[in-house]
């Protein structure tokens, strides 16, 4: 549960902290807090240090975003507080040594989300409405919160829907393709030429007469041994210790601390490529480190 | 409004002297950040909400570059209005 602060915590902890009597604590918040409104609906910006930046920019109807535009003579206002350097460090405090890491080519993470430069989010911003006849508030935000069309709601429900039904129909046509393969012997004998091995058995599946590049790669799989940590197997793997943090992240479902991996569970190695695991590039291998230095701190 | 005439402002309402205005403003805000800094949530009356959100770490790719970043999780603080704030907005705008 989190702590909730109020006006009379804030008051209790002012008075005791600037060494002024209660009265004049309240006093005090109660202006602040006040003020700010006042100030910003008269000069549009106010800047308070160490604290933050409240900014207030008029449109007119037409500058608003189409789903909350209407015809009259409304005035709208954006308000946009953006936190101060010194606000923003005290609170990031826990995060203060990580640094963003670049990454190779190629390089994903799973169940981390990509973030293009043009869809960054701003400060987050209120779109207030006023209206000279009959004065209401619009609470919905712009850009990132306005009210999705009911159709947009639908998109993504329909695009899984569609994947499925994809994916449906492949596994299958792959089915009615087995029996087509049995009951066709030469088809068989054909596709198992291919691969230098007559096939004489008819029974033959249709997965053992594909190529070997035809079949899906299985990913290498190991149990932990007992002498063994996530350092050396990455060191005997990939030829050097700093890559186990990729081991870590394939098997990241079933380590839940990557410095207490239990002896006998079962690890999915994972292909070199998938990270651009390469211990002959130092680029790699700092990367590699920065990112594996990054996890163990959350488990510190 | 720089931060120096808002100062000046409260001073003059409070009838206190800027310096003391100063002090007492300044130890108000390292408390609101303090009190952010530990998760908590600021509540006032007639003024809103200050929160903060956590960020998961994410991977960044620059517009032109193309490049891709690994960025670290992150805390944004955000302020929410409340009712009351933006009815007094709304008087004073209009």
């Amino acid at each position: 549960m989190r702590e909730e602060v109020n006006l009379q915590q804030l008051t209790l902890l002012l008075a005791e902290r600037a060494h002024i009597p209660h009265q004049e604590a309240e006093a005090f918040l109660k202006k602040f807090f006040a003020a700010i409104p006042e100030t910003v609906s008269k000069e549009d910006r106010l800047e308070i240090t160490d604290f933050g930046t409240f900014t207030l920019t008029r449109l007119a109807a037409e500058d608003i975003a189409p789903a909350v535009k209407e015809r009259n003579n409304a005035l709208y206002c954006k308000l946009r507080f953006s936190p101060a350097e010194a606000l923003k460090n005290a609170v990031n405090k826990p995060f203060s040594y990580f640094e963003k890491v670049l990454l190779n080519e190629g390089v994903s993470f799973e169940g981390v989300t990509v973030v293009e430069e043009k869809e960054k989010k701003t400060a987050e911003e209120i779109l207030i409405k006023i209206d000279r006849d009959k004065a209401f508030a619009l609470d919905s935000k712009v850009k990132q919160k306005t009210k999705k069309k009911p159709i947009a709601r639908w998109i993504p429900v329909l695009g899984t829907a569609a994947v499925v039904a994809a994916l449906i129909f492949f596994f299958m046509s792959e089915q009615k393709k087995a029996p087509e393969l049995k009951n066709n012997p030469k088809k068989v004998t054909a596709k198992a030429t291919t691969i230098g091995k007559p096939e004489t058995d008819s029974t033959t599946t249709n997965k053992s007469s594909q190529t070997p590049s035809q079949l899906p790669k299985e990913p290498e799989k190991i149990q932990l041994p007992a002498d063994k940590t996530l350092r050396l197997i990455a060191l005997e793997k990939f030829g050097n210790r700093e890559f186990w943090v990729y081991i870590y992240y394939k098997n990241k479902k079933k380590i839940k601390n990557p410095n207490i991996v239990p002896v006998g569970i079962e690890l999915i190695i994972p292909d070199k490529s998938e990270y651009g695991i390469d211990a002959s590039n130092p680029q790699s291998v700092a990367k590699a480190k920065a990112l594996g230095d990054m996890e163990l701190k959350k488990f510190q | 409004m720089t931060n120096e005439d808002f100062v000046a402002a409260l001073s003059q309402q409070l009838n206190l002297e800027t310096k003391k205005t100063l002090e007492i403003l300044a130890t108000a805000i390292t408390i609101i950040s303090e009190k952010l800094a530990e998760g908590a949530r600021i509540s006032v009356e007639n003024f809103g909400i200050l929160d903060t959100e956590k960020k998961p770490e994410h991977i960044f790719v620059e517009q032109e570059s193309r490049q891709q970043f690994l960025m670290p999780p992150e805390i944004e603080v955000v302020f929410k209005p409340d009712s009351a704030f933006i009815e007094k907005f709304k008087e004073k705008t209009a």
